[in-house]
């Protein structure tokens, strides 16, 4: 009896080995999320030498967007620190330099979209820094780079008149930035942007409400 | 003929499993035959999946060095002679793979 239990015990174990040889062996990893998240960063930062038109964004009310972009980029907050610059607050600054200023391709962006690359000067005084300049190019504000990371440059299509059109329009020859994500403050704790995570903190919830992703 | 000369001219080394071993202790969810075997690796975070052979040679690998030629015999239950060449083949595939997601360690001899 004993015998036949144990016979039986050796006839299951190699029926399972032998059943177990019938596919190929595997061992899939799952990473740790900040493992992920790292990932994710490199896997951005890795395709910041050419524009990304996987995403396609749609705001409520607009027409379909398309090519937004990951891009690296250096956030500058003119209220932080001396760039180097003369600051007098009598000076009337423009209010497209009032806020966070954003380098990416070597162009500036406000936090609106809005190209301020006139306006902006290395400093000469200070490394990674930039003044702000007003019409006079006197210096209005000075600002230190807070934060290197990725931006999401959000760009609405157009056809040759300048016409919004869907980002599958054939007749879409150009694309203009309407802003940039996230309009938030990026030394924030209290805030998740896209920098540092990228596309798992865009799918987050840090997202606007009307936007949203198609894919 | 050409796995069989491998495996016969080679010195193998020695397996260990890393499942039982304290200062590395894994935690093994066992979900049964025809299931994928989550394993946690609380040193690194990272979490595994085993389909039905690597699960098998986990369970099967005692903690302390074991010769392949034993665990040939372990998982053959009646003996070396009944694996052939391919068998052992995928068998010692599949420790690479194990050993390389750090769920076993290998000794060379």
């Amino acid at each position: 009896m004993a015998m036949a239990a144990r016979d039986d015990k050796i006839s299951n174990n190699r029926r399972r080995l032998f059943k177990a040889l019938s596919a190929a062996p595997v061992v899939a990893t799952l990473q740790p999320g900040q493992a992920l998240a790292n990932a994710s960063n490199l896997q951005c930062l890795d395709n910041t030498s050419k524009p990304i038109t996987k995403l396609w964004y749609r705001t409520k009310g607009h027409k379909e967007s398309s090519g937004p972009a990951y891009k690296m980029q250096y956030y500058y907050d003119p209220t932080a620190a001396d760039g180097g610059g003369t600051a007098d607050s009598s000076y009337t600054c423009p209010t497209l330099l009032q806020g966070p200023i954003v380098e990416i391709d070597n162009k500036y962006f406000n936090l609106d979209g809005d190209n301020v690359t006139s306006y902006i000067t290395p400093s000469l005084h200070v490394s990674n820094a930039i003044n702000l300049l007003d019409g006079a190019r006197n210096v209005c504000h000075s600002g230190v780079m807070r934060k290197e990371g990725l931006f999401l440059v959000v760009v609405v299509p157009e056809d040759s008149s300048g016409k919004s059109v869907y980002g599958s329009d054939p007749n879409a020859v150009t694309a203009r930035i309407v802003g940039v994500y996230p309009q938030k403050d990026p030394t924030s704790w209290k805030r998740q942007g896209i920098y540092g995570t990228c596309m798992a903190s865009a799918t987050g919830g840090a997202v606007p409400d009307d936007w949203w992703l198609k894919g | 003929m050409a796995q069989g000369l491998i495996l016969e001219t080679t010195k193998p080394p020695q397996y260990r499993s890393k499942t039982r071993n304290q200062s590395s202790r894994l935690i093994v969810a066992s979900l049964g035959v025809d299931c994928q075997a989550p394993v946690f690796d609380p040193l690194t975070g990272e979490t595994h999946f085993l389909n039905d052979l690597p699960q098998i040679i986990l369970e099967s690998l005692p903690d302390s060095p074991t010769p392949i030629t034993e665990l040939f015999r372990i998982l053959n239950s009646e003996g070396e002679e009944d694996l052939n060449a391919d068998t052992k083949r995928v068998i010692l595939d599949t420790l690479e793979l194990l050993e390389a997601a750090e769920l076993i360690e290998s000794y060379d001899l």
